[in-house]
């Protein structure tokens, strides 16, 4: 559930929620078969997205299986498919937050304990310019600001 | 919130609702577990956690300056030097549970952010390691939001004793060498973070003397560079 809404649930015990309160929840329930909708096209198009950032952050990086091992580009699809889905979810629950807490503090300290942010920096651009390529301008919207702040968190 | 690793746990481990693949995993809600049932409160790592109040930490603090005097700084060096060589053990045992792999087989900033992780989930503060000068035999470490100086304020002098014999006991552990760790700057002397020293003890014992001669934490830095 959405972190916001369910601190609201919280307060809320034994007492009936003011028209203020009750207007965030209804807008928060309204948002949900729309978000469902962009979630399920998210999914579908994870591999086609990510196969496009591949593609072309792999001649960028000529040298990074030298330096990182031969399971690097392995790794480097797996954490961006990992981000992307916590990306979505966070979409799906409107809820910024989840992303921050469940991935974005932690991998933001890994990524620099590797000394990997100026590396995986092209990354996410390629994937925030990829997405009016694989998605409709909605699910583009709807998902750009989750990836901004991934990018800003992990590689800026 | 405080951590006592060491003490045999009869009770059985609460098992955590994601597969241990999940190493992101440093959330509220996914690193600790409620136990209402038994009033306890374990990790992650199995470990059973406490919930103190600043009060808590104030009231150690005074009680054992009243007790002691000047000395409650090296008996909290010490208690946190015993429990970083503690914890080095039982972080060695859930890092290889974690990863499948040995501490010595690891990457040393991956390791040392691995440990700190439930540090910074308990609410002990963010970190950052500085191991530029590794080669020459010391490092520095930042702490962001130290637990003791937030509470103690602005005392004018450095208090955060246990968590440099924290840093101590773990590095020495995991090293096998005898380092030292001193506070060369401190948020309760009104600076923004707090920043450690850790070496050998000849370097230490420097520091601690530019300190008292009025020395700051830059200086002290050009000066061990010089060395």
């Amino acid at each position: 559930m959405n972190s916001k809404v369910a601190e609201l649930m919280h307060q809320s015990e034994g007492r009936y929620l003011r028209p203020d309160e009750l207007k965030t929840l209804h807008a928060y329930v309204e948002g949900i078969p729309r978000r469902v909708r962009l979630y399920q096209v998210l999914q579908a198009k994870e591999q086609e997205l990510l196969d496009r950032v591949m593609e072309k952050f792999q001649p960028m990086m000529p040298d990074l299986t030298r330096q990182h091992g031969r399971l690097a580009w392995e790794r480097c699809r797996r954490d961006l498919s990992m981000v992307w889905r916590y990306c979505c979810m966070a979409m799906l629950l409107n809820d910024e937050d989840y992303l921050r807490d469940k991935l974005l503090y932690w991998l933001e300290t890994i990524l620099k304990s590797f000394k990997m942010r100026d590396q995986c920096q092209p990354a996410y651009k390629l994937m925030l310019d990829s997405l009016t390529y694989s998605f409709g301008a909605e699910e583009s919207e709807m998902i750009r600001p989750y990836l901004l702040l991934a990018k800003s968190m992990l590689v800026n | 919130m405080v951590t006592t690793p060491s003490r045999p746990d009869p009770r059985p481990a609460v098992t955590m609702p994601v597969g241990r693949g999940k190493h992101a995993h440093y959330s509220y809600r996914d690193f600790f577990r409620f136990n209402r049932d038994q009033g306890t409160i374990i990790d992650w790592n199995n470990t059973q956690n406490l919930l103190l109040s600043e009060d808590f930490i104030v009231g150690l603090q005074t009680g054992l300056e009243r007790e002691v005097g000047d000395a409650s700084a090296a008996v909290m060096y010490t208690i946190g030097m015993d429990w970083g060589t503690r914890d080095a053990k039982h972080f060695s045992k859930w890092y290889e549970r974690e990863y499948g792999v040995g501490v010595k087989q690891s990457n040393l900033l991956f390791l040392l952010e691995t440990w700190w992780w439930p540090f910074t989930a308990q609410g002990w503060g963010k970190w950052e390691v500085e191991t530029e000068s590794k080669q020459k035999g010391f490092l520095f470490i930042n702490l962001f939001d130290s637990m003791v100086a937030r509470t103690l304020g602005d005392v004018g002098k450095p208090v955060c004793h246990l968590y440099a014999g924290l840093f101590a006991g773990f590095f020495t552990a995991m090293t096998s060498r005898e380092l030292g760790c001193i506070e060369i700057q401190c948020y309760a002397m009104g600076e923004t973070y707090c920043k450690f020293l850790l070496g050998g003890q000849e370097r230490i014992d420097a520091a601690n003397f530019w300190i008292t001669e009025g020395a700051s934490a830059r200086e002290i830095e050009q000066r061990l560079h010089q060395l």
